[in-house]
């Protein structure tokens, strides 16, 4: 089972996620956060598989989370899921650590897929 | 009967004419004692009856050349002039009278060739000829004076006449057509007795009618040519009596005539002054004290040579023949002093030379003693009236002298009186304040004080000082104080006085609380002039309109302060609604994105949920939520296009040049323009404050570009160096004009401008025309950060 640690202000996106995992046999949402500080305690107390990061968010936004994990919890693969589609967003990501960077008006098509490709990579 | 002829004249001149006759009273009239004396010797020697011969023809021709024949050549040169100026037949005649008197006793000795006979009747009848001419002119003198045409011709005629009847006298005597007039040894005869006292009655009377006419510009020379017709006549008695020729009695009538001649002489000199013609008779005698007794003691001795020389044929005869006319010209030329020198000298001279036994200075003989006696008391009594002469003259020129200036001077202070009433109206109703003083110095010559020697009216209207209380008073009397007076009155005035200057300036006097213009000036050294106005009033006025420009300047600078306050307020103002605008910007977008795009995002996963569970055979309603799912998705990205719109979410998450690199991709989308953007560094970020501002900028300058540029690229800079932040955004398209550049609706520069004012940034826009316009905008940073 993939633990999957969602971060994201809006509970209705987070119901939404968790709805969106529930459908695959090997993934679940075993941790919510809804701003960056809570991330960086529930990773250090709890063990995941993968976070799932928003960018927006109150106080630190997900870049400046994204990179504390980094120096943190370097093996454990952060996907950026963000309303900007700018490509801006996107490479600023990958460059600060991200493993994929999706949009979430693509989440419903392309999340779950990404998110085994970015584990498949990270266990190699 | 010279009055009515001089009367116009002599109204005129009457004060010099007073003061000449005063002058000439007492001493001239002692001249007169020649007449009596020479009488006296005459008869003398007439009595004595010295029949002795002492005839020399030089000797003779050379004196009346020298005393009759001069003088008469002045006399009538006189007369011919004034005849000239005045033409009056009497002046004539007297002219004509005279010059055949001078001429012909000249011609007479000349043509006479020592004969007795001749010589006498030749002088004889010119003697007459000149007597009744004389009496003639002077009885009508003063008539017939008007409209007589061309006077140089009578003149010339006259004189032709006269000369004529002297060659006519001569001619007829040498041709014998006279009778006998002398006879040597007898003396004259009948003829020539009745001719020569026709003669001096003629001359007597002719002297006695100028005599008594002798008021008018001929006084002097009436009274000088009485006295020599006098002497003349005196002479002529000499010569009348006389009855050997050349004998002492004869000798002493001719000195008689010579002496008249002397006198025409000075008449003529006399004359010659009175019709200011400069004259040469006293100025001759100018010749020191020694000098004239040097040219006695010469004369004398001259005298002697041709006595010795030309003259030996008289042998022992006649000794004192060269003396007597030595003496005179002594005593004419030096006065008494040196004629008695050449008297004495002359007497040891004749004794040493000529008097038994020779050699010796003192006479054996009772005779000969008596002889030089005689001499000796001839030639005293010659120099004596000489001297007299001589004295008169000198008083009389001074007298003239004295009375001209005393004229003059009568006429200059009457000129002199009326220029200065002239200048004292002046001076009193002159509207400047005058004021004439003496500087006082100290020891060292260091100015302490003045005096007021003299003030104006309007110097008593200007200061409010009354004349009589500061004429002669100090100025530290009256106005105590004023050697403290910053303005340093007296040493201004102390400078002027003593260097002879000229100053000219404005001041204050405490002591009289009133300002004065005023021009100071030294007529004569220590002396000062002060010449003012008050300009009081002209001073308050300027310090009035100085205080009034004073108070308008503080106005205008609490105004303009004020006003720059306002406008930094207004800036404060602008800068905090951009803040605010911003800040409500950046709320309104958030909330949209986050809340309203979450939503919807939500929602479209909650669609796509849904028709993934939906059975394939339920066709018509998976196409409806797939319609759905694009509606939303359209929804989504018009939320987001209005929320980037708002305030890009990128520029807060990913910093300025995320943003700008955004911007600029969005730009070359949207416009078709080509956009490059180089960044340096490349990692390049800029404090948080400066993002909102420049990024703004860099819009505003996108938005101009696409409005008026037309350009086809825009190139972009955004650097960071040590001590600023730099952000270009260069276009190439037709060019910013400058005119433009200041329109007040230019508020897109003015946007940008207030943008970085409170930063302490510049923006600079530059445009060429069809090459492009340059913005930069330049934000000076201290180690990074915005200053």
């Amino acid at each position: 089972m993939i633990r999957i640690l969602v971060a994201d202000d809006h509970p209705i996106m987070r119901k939404g996620l968790k709805q969106l995992f529930s459908e695959t046999d090997d993934m679940a949402v075993t941790g919510e956060a809804s701003n960056g500080a809570q991330v960086l305690e529930m990773m250090s107390k709890d063990s995941y598989d993968l976070v799932l990061l928003d960018i927006s968010m109150p106080g630190k936004n997900g870049l400046e989370v994204l990179k504390e994990l980094r120096s943190d919890h370097r093996h454990i693969p952060v996907v950026i899921l963000s309303m900007h589609p700018e490509e801006q967003y996107a490479s600023r990501a990958l460059r600060a650590g991200a493993s994929a960077y999706i949009t979430k008006e693509r989440a419903s098509e392309e999340l779950v897929s990404a998110i085994r490709k970015v584990l498949t990579v990270s266990k190699q | 009967v010279n009055d009515e002829a001089n009367g116009n004249l002599a109204q005129h001149d009457a004060p010099e004419q007073t003061a000449v006759r005063l002058e000439m009273g007492r001493l001239s009239r002692l001249a007169w004692l020649s007449v009596p004396v020479l009488l006296a010797t005459m008869v003398a020697l007439r009595a004595a009856d010295l029949r002795t011969s002492h005839e020399s023809l030089n000797l003779l021709i050379s004196l009346n050349f020298i005393f009759s024949t001069l003088a008469a050549v002045a006399v009538a040169f006189l007369m011919g002039r004034a005849f000239l100026l005045w033409p009056s037949p009497g002046m004539l005649m007297i002219g004509c009278g005279v010059l055949i008197w001078g001429v012909g006793s000249f011609v007479a000795t000349l043509v006479g060739r020592g004969n007795p006979n001749v010589i006498v009747t030749i002088h004889n009848l010119c003697v007459w000829l000149a007597a009744c001419s004389h009496l003639a002119g002077v009885s009508f003198s003063g008539r017939l004076q008007q409209a007589i045409g061309a006077p140089r011709l009578w003149v010339g005629a006259a004189y032709t006449i006269a000369l004529g009847l002297v060659w006519l006298v001569a001619t007829a005597v040498l041709a014998g057509w006279m009778p006998v007039f002398f006879i040597q040894g007898q003396g004259g005869t009948l003829v020539r007795q009745f001719v020569l006292g026709s003669s001096i009655s003629m001359l007597v009377l002719t002297a006695m009618l100028l005599r008594s006419a002798k008021n008018g510009p001929w006084s002097a020379f009436a009274y000088w040519y009485s006295l020599a017709l006098l002497l003349l006549a005196t002479g002529l008695f000499g010569v009348m009596i006389q009855s050997v020729h050349g004998s002492l009695l004869g000798w002493t009538g001719r000195a008689a005539q010579f002496l008249g001649g002397a006198s025409m002489i000075v008449a003529a000199f006399a004359s010659a002054r009175e019709t200011s013609i400069a004259s040469i008779w006293p100025g001759t005698v100018s010749g020191g004290r020694r000098q004239r007794y040097l040219v006695a003691i010469v004369i004398t001795i001259v005298a002697a040579a041709v006595r010795l020389a030309f003259l030996q044929t008289l042998g022992m005869s006649v000794r004192f023949i060269t003396f007597y006319p030595a003496v005179m010209i002594s005593a004419l030329y030096g006065g008494l002093g040196p004629g008695v020198v050449a008297t004495l000298l002359s007497a040891l001279l004749a004794t040493f030379l000529w008097i038994e036994p020779a050699g010796h200075f003192f006479p054996v003989s009772g005779a000969e003693s008596m002889g030089i006696a005689i001499f000796f008391i001839n030639c005293m009594a010659i120099s004596w009236i000489t001297e007299v002469l001589r004295r008169a003259e000198v008083r009389t020129h001074k007298a003239e002298m004295q009375a001209r200036i005393a004229d003059e001077r009568g006429r200059a202070a009457q000129v002199l009186q009326q220029s200065e009433a002239k200048y004292r109206s002046l001076f009193e109703n002159m509207i400047n304040g005058f004021a004439y003083h003496k500087i006082i110095t100290d020891k060292n010559g260091k100015p302490v004080d003045y005096i007021f020697l003299e003030v104006n009216k309007a110097f008593e209207a200007l200061t409010g000082l009354k004349r009589l209380d500061v004429v002669g008073k100090r100025v530290t009397e009256v106005l105590p104080g004023i050697e403290n007076d910053p303005a340093d009155w007296i040493g201004k005035y102390g400078n002027v006085a003593l260097t002879g200057g000229e100053s000219r300036f404005e001041q204050y006097a405490a002591s009289l609380e009133k300002w004065y213009s005023i021009l100071s000036f030294s007529p004569v050294k220590d002396h000062f002039v002060a010449i003012f106005e008050d300009i009081t009033e002209r001073k308050q006025a300027e310090e009035a309109l100085r205080r009034s420009r004073a108070e308008l300047e503080e106005r205008v600078k609490k105004r303009t302060k004020e006003l720059a306050d306002s406008q930094e307020q207004l800036r404060k103002l602008y800068s905090h609604l951009q803040s605010l605008r911003e800040e409500e910007r950046t709320n309104i977008a958030r909330e949209i994105h986050d809340d309203l795009g979450q939503a919807l995002t939500a929602l479209k996963m909650d669609l796509s949920w849904i028709a993934g569970k939906l059975r394939d055979d339920n066709e018509g309603l998976k196409e409806k939520l797939h319609a759905d799912v694009d509606q939303v998705d359209k929804t989504i990205q018009a939320v987001k296009r209005v929320c980037t719109e708002l305030r890009p979410g990128i520029l807060d998450h990913l910093g300025l040049a995320a943003a700008i690199e955004w911007q600029a991709e969005e730009f070359q989308k949207r416009t078709g323009i080509k956009c490059e953007v180089v960044f340096d560094p490349e990692d390049i970020e800029v404090d948080t404050s400066l993002r909102t501002p420049l990024f703004r900028i860099f819009q505003e300058a996108f938005t101009n570009i696409v409005k008026h540029a037309k350009a086809t690229e825009v190139k972009a800079s955004f650097k960071q160096t040590n001590s600023s932040i730099i952000l270009e955004i260069a276009d190439n398209g037709i060019g910013i004009r400058e005119e433009d550049l200041s329109k007040v609706g230019s508020f897109g520069l003015l946007g940008m401008r207030e943008r970085v004012y409170p930063l302490g940034g510049k923006v600079t826009v530059r445009g060429i025309k069809n090459e492009g316009t340059t913005v930069e905008v330049i934000i000076p940073v201290t180690s990074g950060e915005p200053s």
